[in-house]
């Protein structure tokens, strides 16, 4: 079986495509939203999802979240007894969704299609695709968010012959693509993004405007206290979207306040947020060579763009737009499913085929001559142009500056920064060059060839000797080596994982400890009720705690509602 | 015919609608994951017919496929009857190529002619646009208020405001004031300046800071890979930008860095070079101050940093002579006029001094002026350096960089007149001069015809390239068996010039004559240009 993953910053889900359409899993607490978050309890077990959310506030020092974040750098968060990279605390989040996948499907799974930012780097790819490996299963295929999102939306709408732009702000990321539907193709033109921007930035954004008013030294707050503020200003940030103005109960740094905020304070405070948005918009605008006039539809996906703010930077820079909200928090996971059901060559997606594109320029370093005869070098020389439809191939030939040069070097560079120290290294290749040779005649071809699932190939050619040698990427230091990824399996498979059927008992607790931390006044009452869980879950009676579980459920609904 | 229509299996005159089956159609059996090789080729031929069935339709003007109007502002006509006179940006004020180049226009002019405050003095121009916060709810009408934004932009007075907005130096500033504009939020518009800004920004060339053109090239992403733009080409630009808008600074502390930074250090300080290059140019202040070592280096350093910026206006205080005169001075490879009135004014003061301390020492115990003797030697001996290599430097020249006129006349015909001179001087003159001189006068033809061949050598040598003499050096090789009859002949060659003057001038005649046969393609070429020649 074959499942589609949303590997969000924020949230996760898992579907697959079954019986001609994408279906989503709920995880143990019935929910398709799986907050990506890992904690590790006081005996070293592991709890994943809301629980790990809520211990965020309460335990900050064991929990971590946001790790998408860190994707593709060596970056080891510590919890618990080690540090984990942030490959394996998706691990840990992947074999929870899987976990979930296969008590509603019955069956194992073997293989799953994982959706990242169009804007992730070759190494944020391959941490992704070793994520998949540390949870044991095959990740062959990773597809583009923005890309998935369309997908599910242009085939569950069945809009034929339109072309349309999908703006996903995530939790982490955002990433714009315009798309056209036609005769079952569904052809991506160009993609842009920032791998920086999301929902957590505009979090920041109050966090720090909230701390600043109320006279707040954000950094000298306990982490706990920074969690529990982060987690109630988040609330604040949602309500935003529906109410002109928010009121909140500040308690943090000692200070107790009440802090008030509305619509256009939050939104001069986003301004320069706002800003940043409009370069991959006019990019993939340009890249795609339309105006505005040419798209069909706007749809914005991701939890984020819910904002008013994202709606009406995009009527200002598009004129008046038809824009669709799908449901922006599970679009990306649908599409997942629907480009799993792709892989499988499922009978009922016979006649759709998706062709995406490249969305970074590669290609390698070269010097220039100027007319003053001098020879600058530091010049990135594209091959394979960002937005070209993948897979693609692309030659080049190269030659040396110097006559009878003895070694040529080929570095490999990824970016758009005409100059190469602001683009990013992969790789280099040093190649011997016949003897005695002028250097017209001593040319060098390169091939780069960069297929289907965003892997690139390097292939350079000496003309004269006709001899070929291939390039290797994989010396970057944010990449895990195959042995690493066996040793470090080998070590995740021994750590204890909460069971799935504890997991809502273990989720109540957090966040009955949340509120015990939040609230002030009802803690005398939150400490009875903690106290009397924890002994009905004693008593191991399955039956007692399952009722007292919901009813320990409503009562803190009807706190949480009443702040 | 094969067009892509054709290869694809259509007729010539199929839309685009039927492209696009074609394609979805043949995709079926090159799936992109499991054929990635044919996937490319029919990738590309569908983008190919795709661009040939738009450029055919656009031929056609009975049928206008192209719904979205497109029009890009045309600068060019704005700016020409906008500026008057009209700029001539291709040539530079006071520029470097040329030094006796006869542009004596100093000053950068802002694109306006109605525009009369200098860049850097005005005030920061706040917009009168409105604020993002007053604009509508985006339900209500934001098309009206685009297509408000887009008839009422005038690249014009946006270019002119930011340009000032940027001479001051502050990229936040910009930045935000490049946000704060409604008309660019506009897709179409944004894009239409953006393709107007760069043709802008050469024509005019204002001075900016090079942050604040990387933030104005950010704003409009004309700084990646692709946008089109030259790199090398953008980079001497905001190099000449940058250096330009420091020199008209009031403030230098900014130069004063860069200069401590450049490669060489120029380590004097601004407002000194400054002073040294404006004003009237009088020989002896500028010799006063050439008089410390150090200085014409440090002057023609600070030269050198400005000519590798490639910076053609320079601020209006400066002096073409003084410029000229620094540049030489300084320049150690060459023989110039300033640089051998530098050292004789240099000998002099020495001099001066030498025999200032000589007297005094004379006056108070009798000591011979030795100091003076000795400086004078060196006088005699440094201005026989500079006069040979002054020679040498004028001679070997290449014919091709010769201007047409009397200078080119007399380069060309130094050398045999100094051989024709040698040879009468000896032949001539001891006719009619007393007896007990004639010694005096054979060294000396003989020395003008030594000089005259070996002028000749040189400048055949040179100018024919590197490779003129270089059996010489193979042939020494194992053959330097021969070299005592070599010496032997050459001593003998020697004294014969020293005798016979007209030995040397034939050698010399030889060369010259060769060095005319090679170089006949450019003569002829000279020649051609010389007027009524």
């Amino acid at each position: 079986m074959i499942v589609g993953i949303d590997l969000g910053t924020t949230n996760s889900l898992i579907g697959a495509f079954i019986d001609g359409e994408p279906r989503l899993f709920p995880n143990a607490l019935g929910e398709l939203l799986t907050p990506s978050a890992v904690s590790v309890d006081e005996r070293g077990d592991f709890i994943l999802g809301q629980a790990a959310r809520d211990r965020l506030a309460t335990h900050p020092e064991r929990s971590v979240a946001t790790f998408k974040r860190w994707m593709g750098s060596a970056r080891e968060t510590r919890l618990g007894e080690r540090g984990f990279r942030p490959e394996e605390l998706s691990a840990l989040l992947l074999r929870s969704l899987l976990a979930d996948a296969e008590a509603a499907l019955g069956e194992k799974v073997e293989e799953a299609v994982i959706s990242v930012p169009a804007y992730f780097s070759d190494a944020q790819r391959k941490a992704t695709r070793a994520a998949g490996e540390l949870a044991g299963i095959r990740v062959e295929r990773l597809i583009n968010e923005p890309t998935a999102a369309a997908l599910a939306y242009g085939l569950q709408e069945r809009r034929e012959g339109s072309r349309f732009l999908v703006l996903d702000l995530g939790g982490g990321t955002f990433d714009v693509s315009i798309l056209e539907l036609f005769d079952g193709v569904v052809e991506v033109h160009a993609s842009a993004g920032d791998n920086f921007l999301g929902g957590e930035d505009f979090l920041d954004l109050l966090t720090g405007a909230c701390c600043a008013d109320l006279g707040i030294d954000e950094r000298a707050l306990a982490a706990a206290e920074l969690g529990q503020l982060r987690h109630r200003l988040d609330r604040v940030k949602r309500e935003l979207s529906a109410n002109a103005r928010v009121r909140l109960e500040v308690r943090a740094g000692g200070k107790e306040a009440p802090w008030e905020i509305d619509e256009q304070r939050f939104e001069r405070l986003a301004e320069p947020l706002i800003q940043r948005m409009r370069a991959p918009l006019e990019r993939a605008m340009r890249d795609a060579r339309l105006q505005p006039a040419q798209l069909d539809e706007i749809v914005l996906v991701g939890g984020a763009s819910r904002m008013p703010l994202v709606a009406r930077l995009v009527s200002r820079m598009f004129g008046r737009l038809p824009l669709r909200h799908v449901n922006p928090d599970e679009a990306i996971a649908r599409g997942a499913a629907v480009a799993a059901g792709l892989k499988a060559r499922d009978a009922r997606l016979e006649e759709v085929i998706l062709t995406d594109v490249c969305p970074y320029t590669l290609g390698t370093e070269v010097s220039r001559e100027g007319e003053d005869g001098e020879r600058r070098t530091g010049f990135f020389h594209p091959i394979i142009q960002r937005n070209s439809t993948v897979p693609v191939s692309r030659e080049d030939t190269f030659y040396p500056v110097h006559d009878n040069q003895a070694r040529l070097s080929i570095d490999v560079y990824q970016g758009e920064s005409p100059m190469v120290e602001r683009n990013v290294k992969l790789g280099e290749l040093l190649l011997d060059l016949p003897p005695r040779t002028p250097r017209h005649e001593n040319g060098v071809k390169v091939r780069f060839t960069y297929d289907v699932n965003g892997v690139l190939q390097v292939e350079a050619t000496v003309l004269a000797t006709g001899r070929t040698h291939e390039l290797v990427l994989e010396q970057n230091p944010g990449l895990l080596s195959a042995e690493e990824i066996r040793t470090r399996l080998a070590a995740l498979a021994d750590l204890k994982i909460h069971p799935r059927d504890k997991q809502e008992n273990v989720a109540l607790l957090a966040r009955a400890e949340r509120l015990y931390e939040e609230h002030l006044r009802e803690r005398q009452t939150l400490q009875q009720w903690i106290a009397d869980f924890q002994s009905v879950l004693a008593s191991q009676d399955e039956q007692r705690i399952g009722e007292h579980r919901r009813s320990l459920e409503a009562a803190l609904e009807r706190l949480e509602a009443s702040v | 015919m094969s067009t892509p229509l054709f290869q694809l299996g259509l007729d010539d005159d199929a839309d685009e609608r039927s492209v696009k089956r074609a394609y979805a159609r043949r995709l079926r059996e090159v799936r992109p994951d499991v054929d990635p090789a044919g996937f490319q080729h029919l990738n590309e031929l569908y983008h190919h017919a795709l661009e040939w069935v738009r450029q055919r339709d656009a031929y056609a003007p009975a049928e206008p496929v192209v719904s979205y109007a497109f029009t890009p502002i045309r600068f060019d006509e704005v700016a020409a009857e906008a500026s008057s006179p009209p700029l001539e940006p291709a040539q530079p004020a006071v520029s470097f190529a040329p030094p006796d180049a006869p542009t004596v226009q100093v000053a950068w002019t802002p694109p306006r002619a109605t525009d009369t405050g200098i860049p850097h003095e005005a005030p920061p121009v706040d917009v009168r646009w409105d604020t993002v916060s007053d604009h509508p709810a985006p339900q209500a009408t934001p098309t009206e208020h685009v297509a408000d934004a887009r008839s009422a932009f005038d690249f014009d007075a946006f270019f002119d405001t930011l340009v000032r907005q940027a001479a001051l130096g502050d990229a936040d500033a910009v930045r935000d004031w490049l946000h704060r504009q409604p008309p660019l939020w506009s897709l179409t518009t944004k894009a239409e300046a953006a393709q107007t800004l760069m043709p802008a920004l050469y024509r005019y060339a204002p001075p900016l800071p090079d942050r604040c053109l990387d933030a104005i090239l950010a704003f409009f992403d004309l700084d990646h890979v692709l946008s089109g733009q030259n790199a090398l080409q953008l980079n001497l630009l905001r190099r000449r930008l940058h250096v330009e808008w420091l020199l008209r600074q009031p403030d230098r502390r900014e130069l004063r860095i860069e200069l401590r930074h450049a490669q060489p250090p120029v380590n004097t300080e601004p407002a000194t070079l400054f002073a040294m290059l404006s004003g009237p140019f009088r020989w002896f202040a500028v010799l006063w101050k050439a008089l410390p070592p150090y200085q014409p280096s440090e002057m023609a350093n600070f030269l050198r940093w400005l000519e590798q910026a490639k910076v053609q206006s320079l601020p209006p205080a400066f002096d073409r002579r003084r410029i000229a005169f620094w540049r030489r001075a300084g320049d150690r490879s060459r023989v110039s006029l300033s640089r051998v009135t530098v050292v004789a004014a240099r000998f002099a003061a020495a001099m001066l001094l030498a025999t200032l301390i000589d007297v005094g020492l004379f006056l108070s115990g009798g000591v011979a002026p030795l100091m003076t003797l000795l400086l004078a030697y060196g006088c005699v001996g440094c201005v026989a350096y500079y006069t040979w290599m002054g020679l040498v430097q004028w001679q070997d020249r290449g014919q091709a960089d010769d201007a047409p006129g009397p200078a080119a006349w007399w380069r060309l015909g130094f050398i045999p007149l100094l051989a024709i001179a040698a040879v009468a001087l000896r032949r001539l003159v001891p006719l009619a001069v007393r007896e007990d001189l004639w010694p005096l006068v054979m060294i000396v033809s003989a020395g003008m015809a030594a000089a005259a061949a070996v002028l000749a050598f040189v400048r055949y040598r040179h100018r024919s390239g590197a490779g003129a003499f270089d059996w010489f050096g193979r042939f020494v090789g194992w053959r330097l068996i021969f070299l005592v009859p070599l010496v032997k002949l050459l001593v003998l060659a020697g004294v014969g010039i020293s005798r016979y003057a007209e030995i040397g001038a034939a050698i010399a005649l030889g060369f010259w004559l060769a060095d005319l046969w090679r170089q006949r393609a450019h003569l002829r070429a000279s020649l051609a240009r010389a007027p009524g020649g």
